[in-house]
């Protein structure tokens, strides 16, 4: 059969020229009998020279006599095979010249006999960059193996471990030989490996491609060390994960001599309560483990959003500012922080996008980068740790966990020492409280002080009730004596705040001077003579009732201060500037006419208005002469018992001159009466010294104008009228008057509804 | 009332001492030091106690010293005037055992 029989018979030819490869027909003899343009440019001869030849021409000298013994036996059991598996097969050029080669043998036959076609793929780039990458894998080879301190491994996707470096023998103490084909979890703890870590490091990696953490791992002989360990995936073209490869370092010493820092920097801070001397704590610690050009510490307010930037003490800085720098939470690298609970870094501040004061200030001192570490206790962020340098990236990954741990030492010590200034304020203010409550108790108060049957008294009582479920302001007024504070307690009893203290404040008697910082409190050294600090009487009242007794008596220069802290329900102590909430119920008293203080401008009028929500008028003994009988008998038992006196009778004569009396100084006067009238009782009859009302002439009214004389008669003609004006039993009648004059009377003398 | 409130007002002829609340306890080694700055200076002295409401043996004694001094007291209620003269005599009693 002649090659060009067979190729037409085959109609090969075609298909052959289309191939890269370079094609060879040969018979079974191994005569070329046909070949293809790529074999011609391949091998460097024409078709004409190679037709005929055989097949050994094409094949080096040195490796002819293999060749033929290799075609013998391919020609022995002819089928669809590479030739030379597993060997370098080399082809030789008419030039002489050699190349590498893959050779993939194919018979043909016909019943009449066979030819064997050969498809040779020159590999020379193939070759090419196999030894490259052999040179490179050898390159690196040689560099793991020559890193002796990184214990430096590969895994496959299940975790068993199939590469093992002399790093890594160092490191661990395992040979290669104990740990290849053995699970990456022979290197973990025991009780890490309970808890899954091997694998979720793992999935970890896998999900983030790569992972750095620290714990501790086993060594061959038991023993622990600290790991520093970096996990990355290597996947295939699918993108599913085939190995993973480990590099660990042995961190012992390192967390020892951190644990040892962070311990003195703990022992340091922990013993401080004192925020200020733990601001000095943090400031000279810091500075020795970290050294930076800027530090401050923003501490956040929860009740107002704000964020005080407080420096520590930065020597660079010649005129470091002591007083806090308030910031906004939003914008501010603060606030970021604060928000995220995460580290931030700017590498540059200068493009750094925040434009909050302290951005400002810290380039204007030529920092270039700058950190913030949330400060985070108890799961509760408490502020930011701020550091800056003058250098651009200051602040690598590294320097950032040892930080984060210094500030999360801070933190706790921060925590610690808000809490003990919490403690110690409610402390200084139980304190306070425990100390006015027991002045308090001395005056037994109680309702039961309040004494008689009358009709205007039940008023005052049903008014009394009333208000007291609102949180109104009331003033309460009347002459002196006639138990305005009595009716002022009643009302806190009465009221939602009844479990809260009442906290009464004299004005009358406190100097006023002092006045402001018995209501307001101050601060340590906000005057001279204030050598601790002070909570105000307003503060104490918190949540409860502050009774200001002779309002009347409130310096001017106070009444504008107090009507603001009424208003926005917040004070500030003398010497602080920080404003503190409090939720206060004001009853005010007074028995001066404080309407007639305004004008003639004694009082603020925007502070009488704001007092004179809700007025009740305690009316004077003598306008509840029913009452009078009553009270003697119970001042007489009150007084008896604790004299330890038994007075059981009182003669009528000494009842009805009591009753007849007009008591100016209301019942104040008569307690005072019957209490010496107890002295000078020896039986069971109460002597009574009469003779002392009688000397004294019923006093003439207390000195007053003809207008406030008048304002009181039409008032009270209008209260036993129940304020009918008109009419033959109304006021207008009574006092002898037309309805008209009546109305133009009292709108002149400013009498309204609501005083009746 | 627990404090004391000392206003210090001075000028080129004298120091004048404002004192408000109780001259007790502690208060009366803050007003010594007070009295001590002002009379390196030149000049008079004058102590207004007319808003004092309580003195106690330490500061009776203060009074006393201060009086001795060069001090001169203002004072209104008759308690205040008892106190300030029973500091007084008190002092010079006891410089004259001293003597």
């Amino acid at each position: 059969m002649t090659g060009t029989r067979m190729m037409e018979r085959f109609n090969f030819e075609q298909l052959f020229e289309s191939l890269p490869d370079a094609i060879l027909l040969t018979d079974g003899e191994g005569k070329i009998l046909g070949l293809n343009t790529q074999a011609e440019r391949l091998f460097g001869y024409c078709r004409d020279e190679l037709l005929g030849q055989p097949i050994e021409l094409l094949v080096p000298e040195r490796s002819r006599t293999a060749h033929a013994r290799h075609r013998k036996s391919y020609e022995s059991s002819p089928r669809p095979r590479p030739l030379g598996t597993g060997l370098e097969l080399r082809a030789r050029r008419k030039d002489g010249s050699e190349l590498p080669v893959d050779i993939l043998l194919s018979p043909l036959a016909d019943g009449t006999g066979h030819a064997t076609i050969s498809v040779i793929r020159d590999v020379t780039d193939r070759k090419k960059y196999e030894e490259e990458l052999r040179l490179r894998e050898e390159q690196l080879r040689l560099l793991v193996e020559s890193i002796q301190d990184y214990a430096i491994f590969m895994m496959d996707a299940e975790g068993r471990i199939i590469n093992w470096g002399p790093g890594a023998e160092k490191t661990n103490g395992f040979r290669a030989e104990e740990v290849l084909g053995k699970h990456c979890s022979i290197l973990f703890t025991p009780e890490d490996v309970q808890r899954g870590l091997p694998e979720s490091e793992m999935r970890r990696a896998a999900a983030l491609g790569r992972t750095e953490d620290e714990g501790w791992r086993l060594r061959r002989d038991g023993t622990r060390f600290w790991a520093n360990v970096v996990t990355a995936v290597i996947r295939d073209s699918s993108g599913a994960v085939r190995y993973y490869s480990k590099v660990a370092r042995d961190f012992t010493a390192r967390k020892q001599a951190l644990e040892a820092l962070l311990l003195e920097f703990s022992n340091v801070l922990i013993s401080k309560v004192d925020i200020h001397q733990l601001l000095e704590a943090i400031s000279s610690s810091l500075r020795r483990i970290f050294p930076c050009d800027y530090a401050s510490l923003a501490l956040l307010d929860a009740s107002t959003g704000l964020i005080y930037v407080q420096p520590l003490d930065n020597p660079t800085e010649s005129e470091a500012p002591r007083n806090p720098l308030v910031i906004e939470r939003s914008g501010s690298p603060e606030g970021w922080a604060l928000t995220s609970q995460k580290v931030l870094t700017l590498d540059r501040l200068a493009d750094s996008g925040f434009h909050s004061g302290l951005i400002s200030h810290l380039i204007a001192r030529g920092m270039q980068s700058a950190c913030w570490l949330p400060l985070v206790s108890r799961e509760r962020v408490l502020g930011t740790l701020n550091l800056a340098r003058r250098q651009p990236n200051a602040f690598d990954q590294e320097t950032c966990h040892l930080l984060s741990q210094l500030a999360n030492q801070i933190a706790l010590a921060i925590d610690n020492a808000l809490a003990f200034q919490h403690i110690a304020r409610l402390r200084d203010r139980l304190a306070d409280e425990k100390m006015y409550l027991e002045d308090e108790l001395r005056t037994e108060y109680n309702f039961e002080e309040i004494v008689g049957e009358s009709p205007s008294l039940r008023r005052v009582l049903k008014q009394a009730e009333t208000v007291a479920k609102t949180e109104a302001t009331v003033l309460v007024l009347g002459e002196t004596g006639t138990g305005k504070e009595l009716i002022a307690r009643a009302i806190h009893r009465l009221s939602p705040r009844k479990d809260r203290t009442f906290v009464k404040v004299s004005c009358a008697a406190i100097p006023a001077g002092l006045l402001e910082s018995e209501l307001f409190g101050h601060e340590r050294g906000a005057f001279t003579g204030a050598i601790t600090q002070k909570i105000g009487r307003m503060e104490l009242a918190d949540q409860g009732t502050l009774f200001l007794d002779e309002v009347g008596d409130l310096p001017l220069e106070l009444q504008p201060k107090l009507l603001r802290a009424l208003q926005e329900k917040e004070i500030e102590r003398l010497g602080s500037t920080r404003s503190i909430q409090v939720d206060v119920r004001l009853i005010a008293a007074t028995n001066r006419n404080l309407e007639q203080m305004v004008k003639t401008g004694e009082f603020r009028s925007d502070l009488y208005y704001r007092l004179r929500v809700f007025p009740i008028l305690v009316p004077p003994l003598k306008e509840r002469q029913e009452d009078i009988p009553i009270l003697v008998r119970y001042f007489t038992q009150k007084h008896s018992q604790r004299m330890n006196r038994k007075i059981t009778d009182i003669p009528p004569e000494t009842m009805a001159a009591l009753t007849r009396w007009h008591w100016p100084g209301n019942i104040r006067e008569l307690e005072n009466f019957i209490e010496r009238a107890v002295i000078l009782s020896t039986g069971s009859t109460l002597r009574a010294p009469l003779a002392e009302l009688q000397s004294h002439a019923p006093s003439a009214p207390e000195a007053t104008s003809l207008e406030v004389a008048e304002r009181e008669h039409i008032l009270r003609i209008l209260r036993e009228t129940r304020g009918v004006i008109s009419g033959p039993n109304g006021a207008a009648a009574r006092l002898g008057l037309k309805r008209t004059t009546l109305n133009s009377k009292m709108r002149k003398l400013g009498i309204r509804r609501e005083d009746i | 009332m627990l404090l004391l409130k000392i206003t210090t007002d001075a000028s080129a002829e004298g120091t004048k001492i404002k004192l408000e609340g109780r001259l007790v306890g502690p208060w009366v080694k803050e007003l010594e030091s007070v009295w001590k700055s002002v009379t390196k200076t030149r000049g008079w002295l004058e102590v207004d106690l007319r808003s004092v409401s309580t003195v106690d043996s330490d500061g009776k004694e203060l009074l006393g010293r201060m009086h001795d001094g060069g001090a001169a007291f203002i004072v209104e209620a008759p308690m205040t005037k008892y106190i300030v003269a029973e500091a007084i005599r008190g002092f010079e009693n006891f410089k004259k055992r001293g003597e």
